[in-house]
């Protein structure tokens, strides 16, 4: 995982797993990362080779945080199989989604 | 368990899966593995997640194996609300496969999810795999009716694991193994392995026929041949049922299959199976699911009945074990001692607890009063009526100057009880008066005191009344030994005299009363006591004592 910090916002990639073992880790990593200033959280998702239920509700409960704050999620470039599950769970309608 | 599932992706990409699918198959694995994981039992963690992969040429089947309470599976999966952080792992795997069964077992469950797969690119099948193919299918259509007999028993043994094995239990297995075999109607009987006897316990007739016997000449009922021969009986057009057979019951037109059940060489039961048509009842696959149903069935029934055998045997040790506290504190703690007289008593308690008893009560002023009494029966009753016994006597102790009045009290007391249990009591008294240089007895049908006097001689003082309990109005007689110097006396149950060798010979009263003669004299009475244990002990040899041993010895000193 690298994280680019920047005044407004954090940007995550090298994202390539996100499954049961990982996922409550990297959601902890990446809210600790966060600054106060930063209202947009951008998590690149072009390199992720693999998400379950539990990376999709790391995504969720990192959406919930960013609202709490007045800021926003987004999901920068989804690699199919992302987006294939983003859509089949719909949750494409509730996150917002950068496409390449 | 990442690992697992890429090692899976792998496999399926290496088999020619094209990667899409591998990716949806990979996620469906790690949705299932993580339930497995998450939700496992305490001694599941403790055991492997088993994934496997089945690549057919048009499928693929996973199969996920859990140790988890297990759950069950619904029809449809809905999506839980958008924002909420979990519950989409069944709505992926139930979106991704095209079947999905959950099948649960006893701390062991298996999901089961099939997906068709465009066939796989590369040459076109030989026609030697093709007919694999087609046998395979076939085995798979019969593996599939063994496995939902399978799953049946998982789930019924899950579900009944603590109920009873009864009537109504056999009737859902029959119930369950109708559906499975496509029968339409079914009769269960349980054989009694003693007089072979065949009763009907379930039955789909909605009156049942009357229980048959399984000997020899009734082997024109299909039901009673097929315990005889150990043999499946069929039934159908070409092979008719006797006109008497109780199976025409359920109708004439009908085939099905008669099968025993014996558990080792004990027959448990004969099921039968039939269906309303006339040829061709059931298939190989249906007939083995009926064979291992009835295995099954028959060792359960077994079991049960070996259970309640040892519940039974678990009770009654548990009663002998209270009886036998009960005997046991009844016995007085100390043996009074006192300057003049010396005592000593002793009970040995065979395994199966009896009802012997003895008491060596001090009354101040009056002199020790010697109680022995062996209460008829063993076990709890004759326990309590030992209990009962004892604190009657101690409660009227102003007649023990008169032994024969205390035990004509007794009686008429007791007599209610004892006769609405068809129970007696055998006790002897003896009042031991030093000052009066006398001992006064009275006996309700016990054996006879033996004393021995310093120059050898044994006299024998024997019963005067019945026991108590016996008739309401005894009237008990007694009567009055002078006791000399080196006068060594004993009061015992019957246990002493009927002590049997080992070849059932009873020790017997005249080699006691030699004995006697022989030893008392001069030995004091805790050494008698020990001596007179190892004399019957030596004459029993390996023999266990069938009953109780009591006895009470006194002396008085020259």
């Amino acid at each position: 995982m690298k994280t680019l910090s920047q005044s407004a916002s954090l940007t995550v990639s090298d994202l390539t797993e996100m499954n049961a073992a990982n996922s409550a880790g990297l959601r902890d990593e990446i809210r600790a990362s966060l600054l106060e200033s930063q209202l947009e959280l951008n998590l690149d998702l072009s390199a992720t080779r693999f998400i379950d239920s539990s990376g999709l509700g790391a995504l969720i409960a990192l959406q919930k945080t960013m609202r709490a704050r007045g800021g926003q999620l987004r999901l920068l470039r989804p690699s199919p199989v992302v987006l294939q599950i983003l859509e089949l769970t719909r949750l494409h309608r509730v996150l917002e989604i950068v496409p390449a | 368990m990442r690992e697992a599932t890429r090692l899976l992706r792998t496999f399926l990409q290496a088999s020619g899966v094209a990667e899409a699918e591998a990716d949806a198959l990979e996620l469906v694995c790690a949705e299932a593995a993580n339930n497995a994981v998450r939700y496992a039992t305490e001694a599941g963690r403790e055991r492997l997640v088993v994934i496997e992969a089945l690549l057919g040429a048009g499928s693929v089947e996973l199969r996920v194996t859990d140790h988890t309470p297990g759950f069950d599976l619904p029809l449809e999966v809905e999506l839980p609300d958008l924002d909420a952080e979990s519950g989409r792992g069944l709505f992926l795997i139930r979106s991704i496969m095209d079947e999905v069964d959950y099948l649960r077992g006893r701390d062991e469950n298996v999901l089961i999810a099939r997906r068709a797969l465009p066939r796989l690119p590369g040459r076109a099948p030989t026609a030697r795999e093709l007919e694999l193919e087609a046998e395979l299918g076939q085995m798979t259509e019969e593996l599939a009716s063994a496995y939902e007999s399978l799953s049946a028993i998982f789930r019924f043994s899950t579900a009944l694991g603590g109920s009873e094995r009864g009537p109504a239990w056999i009737e859902k297995w029959m119930l369950e193994l109708c559906r499975v075999t496509g029968a339409d109607w079914f009769q269960f009987r349980l054989a009694d392995p003693k007089d072979l006897s065949l009763r009907i316990v379930a039955s789909s007739a909605v009156e049942p026929a009357p229980p048959l016997t399984a000997k020899a000449g009734g082997e024109d009922l299909a039901e009673v041949r097929a315990i005889l021969t150990r043999q499946d009986v069929w039934f159908d057009r070409r092979q008719a049922l006797a006109e008497a057979d109780p199976l025409l019951a359920f109708g004439r037109r009908m085939s099905g299959v008669v099968h025993p059940i014996f558990v080792g060489a004990d027959p448990t039961g004969v099921l039968t199976l039939g269906r309303e048509i006339e040829a061709d009842p059931f298939s190989a696959g249906q007939v083995n699911v009926i064979h291992t149903l009835a295995d099954f069935l028959g060792i359960e029934v077994c079991n049960a009945r070996v259970q309640d055998e040892n519940l039974r045997a678990r009770v009654l040790h548990r009663e002998l074990e209270i009886a036998s506290s009960i005997q046991a504190s009844l016995l007085p703690a100390v043996i009074p001692q006192q300057p003049g007289l010396a005592l000593a008593a002793t009970m040995a308690a065979a395994s199966e607890m009896g009802g012997d008893f003895y008491d060596v009560i001090e009354i101040p002023g009056t002199g020790t009063l010697l109680v022995i009494a062996d209460v008829m029966g063993k076990g709890m009753s004759a326990a309590l009526f030992a209990a009962i016994f004892r604190s009657h006597l101690r409660s009227r102790l102003d007649l023990a100057r008169q032994p024969e009045q205390l035990l004509t009290w007794v009686n008429r007391t007791l007599f209610a009880d004892l006769d609405r249990v068809d129970m007696f009591i055998t006790a002897q008294l003896a009042l031991v008066d030093l000052p009066g240089r006398q001992v006064r007895i009275a006996s309700a049908g016990h054996c006879p005191l033996l004393l021995a006097q310093p120059g050898g001689e044994v006299l024998e003082f024997g019963s005067e009344g019945p026991p108590l309990g016996i008739e309401a109005e005894t009237a008990y007689l007694g009567s009055a030994l002078p006791l000399r110097p080196g006068d060594t006396g004993i009061l015992f149950t019957d246990g002493v005299p009927e002590m049997s060798d080992r070849e059932g010979d009873f020790y017997g009263l005249a080699r006691f009363k030699s004995w006697w003669g022989e030893r008392a004299g001069g030995t004091p009475p805790g050494e008698l006591g020990r001596a007179l244990m190892a004399e019957l002990d030596a004459f029993r040899t390996t023999r266990p004592a069938r009953d109780d041993v009591a006895f009470v010895i006194f002396q008085h000193p020259a």
